[in-house]
């Protein structure tokens, strides 16, 4: 495989050119940046991939059946599978949500897991995301401009098409639809995913809409066109936290929801993309008990295993992450993006007694796990020779009829030597993922 | 069981134009073993409203949705009815979801609730100890009973101390509040002792004002018990709507262009025969 350092560059310009962008938060302030984009790409052989496929599958299958029981009966919960207090206190248990059924029953219809292959080969799960994980557009759009920059890296090696994501996002979007438009519903466009919803509006031939565009009347939800026309809406792909949906619902001063929302969706009028109340599913303290999940609802054995995860909650779990803390990673269960994410190695003894000291009295707000040493692939650093750097993988896994996993994925590295912090927001870069079909 | 008349009315008045106003309304009293409602009517103005419909919540209460897009000063809503009421304060009910023994933003205890709690369970526990024999419901009324007291006892009650959006650790420590702040931190204690509870939103006679107070979970029935008042529902107390906390079941909640400010004046009248 030949991949130039100038095809790199080219391709970062035409991402520049392109708009491929997210948006953090820094100090107080928005900035807009792009997502460095390296040119060799992550391989993963088909025997390889189709292991993580029924995996991932069965992961996703069993989640979903984990909200269904949770929203409803909660047996799990009932049969002290999984303890009460991780589902209710959990910041992502919607009680707004009980009860509602969601069209098809599907909950997470877009899945988002993370991974990371250990120096043995082993793949371990880091962390499902349910809500709304972003990053799909970022290998498709790449993907697209290598093709344009460098056609024969394909035609040369059989790596399999991933140009199928946005019809396979449209079969779950059309799957669910409850009658009417599909559309995309962006908070605009100082959202750090803004290009992103607008991509994938396009390629999916949703439409992409405000909320100011949308209304709900006698719990059935439209969209307006400038002149005040009304079509009915669906399916509604949002990408719009639960806490901002409903005004009349959740948050009583979010500006970018859409009021009565759930009443369509509660009366069955709307598919709303993902559920919401997801979040008490993809919480990091629930992450310890999907292995439990898959084999309550499956009877099945998981093929796709977590890093060891220990849960200060229990009593011996508790003891063994405040005897082993120093090798140990601490995250804080309430907070996202790589953000509360702490390694005892990199503290100081006065850091580490306040740690423990926080852990001892909110025990059910952290959870320690072993620390993975995962895989380091080559990136090309600016003079063209090869740098090893930490890596990890999200797997987009789509639920509509079925669930399937799309044959590509977002391959993230951290730009810091030796760091294991790769999120966009702190600021990693991707690769493409190719799986190849021979 | 007691006749009831009752007839209630929130105006808001705008300082300048409301327009596209979003509105939905838990109003719609339901009818329940302590308060069986035999009629039932109500009014919204401006009228006609651009749309609107009757819709439920996720906690089971009745609400009415809608939508006035004109510009509009003031908005108002109301409900006139008649129901029999029974001066006794419990409600039978399947088992309480158990989302009701957690707390929420709005109900979780800070170190000062939490000591709190200790002093008064203490408490319970040396007037309590001849009663270990009691069955549980009457030991659970009793402690119910208790934290009410105590609440009442600590705090003053005081409008404008305290805003819609003030927990109950805020309300404890200002030592001050409403009915609403009353019944956060009972709602707080009663999690803390393990007894599952909600917050209950309505009508009560004399009070002049929408009415907040708490049914706990005694072992096979909800007890409404009104902290502000330091007293067991009877005839005078109506419930509109039900959640975890205030901001579950708060009777208006609305969105709307404009840069006005609001004012509210809520009419209220209740007849016991």
């Amino acid at each position: 495989m030949e991949m130039s350092i100038a095809t790199a560059r080219e391709i970062n310009k035409l991402m520049a050119r392109y708009g491929v962008k997210f948006g953090i938060y820094k100090n107080g302030g928005f900035i807009e940046q792009l997502f460095p984009y390296d040119a060799i790409p992550r391989i993963i052989s088909r025997d390889e991939f189709a292991r993580l496929d029924r995996g991932l599958v069965q992961r996703v299958d069993a989640l979903n059946c984990f909200l269904r029981d949770i929203y409803s009966k909660a047996s799990i919960v009932a049969d002290k599978v999984v303890p009460e207090e991780f589902v209710y206190i959990s910041k992502g248990y919607m009680p707004e949500c009980a009860h509602i059924v969601p069209p098809a029953g599907v909950y997470s219809h877009i899945s988002g897991i993370d991974l990371v292959q250990a120096k043995d080969g082993a793949w371990y799960i880091l962390e499902d995301n349910l809500r709304i994980p972003s990053g799909a557009s970022y290998p498709l759009i790449a993907r697209e401009l290598s093709r344009i920059a460098a056609p024969e890296a394909f035609s040369d090696n059989d790596v399999t098409d991933n140009r199928n994501y946005s019809e396979m996002l449209r079969e779950t979007m059309d799957f669910v639809n409850r009658g009417g438009l599909n559309v995309i519903l962006t908070p605009g466009r100082y959202n750090a995913a803004y290009f992103e919803h607008s991509y994938l509006a396009e390629r999916t031939g949703a439409l992409l809409v405000k909320a100011s565009e949308l209304a709900v009347e006698d719990a059935v939800l439209y969209m307006k066109d400038y002149l005040g026309v009304k079509a009915k809406v669906g399916a509604v792909y949002r990408r719009i936290s639960d806490e901002y949906l409903d005004p009349m619902t959740f948050r009583a001063d979010s500006l970018i929801g859409v009021p009565h929302i759930m009443d369509a969706y509660r009366a069955g009028n709307v598919a709303i993309i993902n559920a919401p109340g997801n979040g008490v599913a993809d919480d990091k303290g629930i992450y310890y008990f999907v292995p439990k999940m898959v084999k309550y609802y499956l009877d099945e054995e998981p093929i796709l295993q977590n890093a060891p995860t220990y849960l200060p909650y229990y009593e011996d779990d508790m003891k063994f992450t405040l005897d082993n803390i120093k090798r140990l990673v601490i995250k804080d269960v309430s907070e996202a993006g790589g953000y509360g994410v702490v390694f005892g190695s990199g503290l100081s003894e006065e850091k580490l007694a306040e740690l423990k000291a926080t852990i001892i009295k909110e025990p059910r707000r952290f959870i320690s796990q072993e620390v993975i040493d995962f895989i380091d692939l080559d990136i090309m650093d600016e003079n063209g020779g090869a740098v090893p750097r930490k890596a990890d993988l999200r797997a987009y896994v789509l639920t509509g009829k079925s669930t399937r996993v799309w044959a590509s994925g977002l391959t993230r590295f951290s730009r810091v030597e030796g760091s294991f912090i790769v999120n966009s927001s702190q600021g990693g870069g991707f690769k493409d993922t190719w799986v190849l079909s021979r | 069981m007691k006749t009831v008349r009752f007839k209630y009315q929130t105006e808001l008045a705008f300082s300048s134009p409301a327009s596209e106003h979003r509105f939905l309304l838990r109003i719609l009293p339901l009818s329940d073993d302590r308060q069986q409602i035999e009629s039932l009517s109500w009014h919204i103005d401006p009228s006609p409203v651009d749309t609107l419909w009757k819709t439920a919540d996720g906690f089971g209460n009745d609400a009415l949705a809608g939508q006035i897009n004109a510009p509009h000063n003031r908005f108002c809503f109301g409900i006139e009815g008649v129901a029999e009421v029974s001066g006794e304060p419990y409600i039978s009910s399947g088992e309480p979801p158990r989302m009701l023994l957690y707390p929420t933003e709005l109900t979780r205890p800070h170190s000062g609730l939490v000591d709190f709690y200790e002093s008064i369970n203490n408490g319970i526990n040396n007037n309590t100890s001849d009663d270990i024999n009691s069955s549980v419901p009457i030991n659970a009324l009793y402690r119910i009973q208790h934290f009410s007291h105590a609440v009442h006892d600590r705090l003053r009650y005081e409008r404008g101390a305290t805003a819609n959006s003030t927990s109950a650790a805020e309300a404890f420590d200002i030592g001050a509040g409403v009915c609403q702040d009353y019944a956060h931190i009972l709602l707080a204690l009663l999690r803390l002792d393990k007894i599952p509870c909600r917050y209950a939103a309505g009508l009560a006679s004399d009070y002049g004002e929408t009415h907040a107070w708490v049914e706990a979970w005694a072992g096979a029935r909800y007890i409404a018990i009104d902290p502000t008042r330091d007293k067991l529902a009877d005839e005078g107390y109506i419930a509109l709507s039900r959640g975890r906390d205030f901001a579950d079941s708060s009777i208006e909640r609305g969105v709307f262009k404009g840069t006005c400010r609001g004012t509210q004046t809520v009419s209220l009248s209740m007849e016991i025969s």
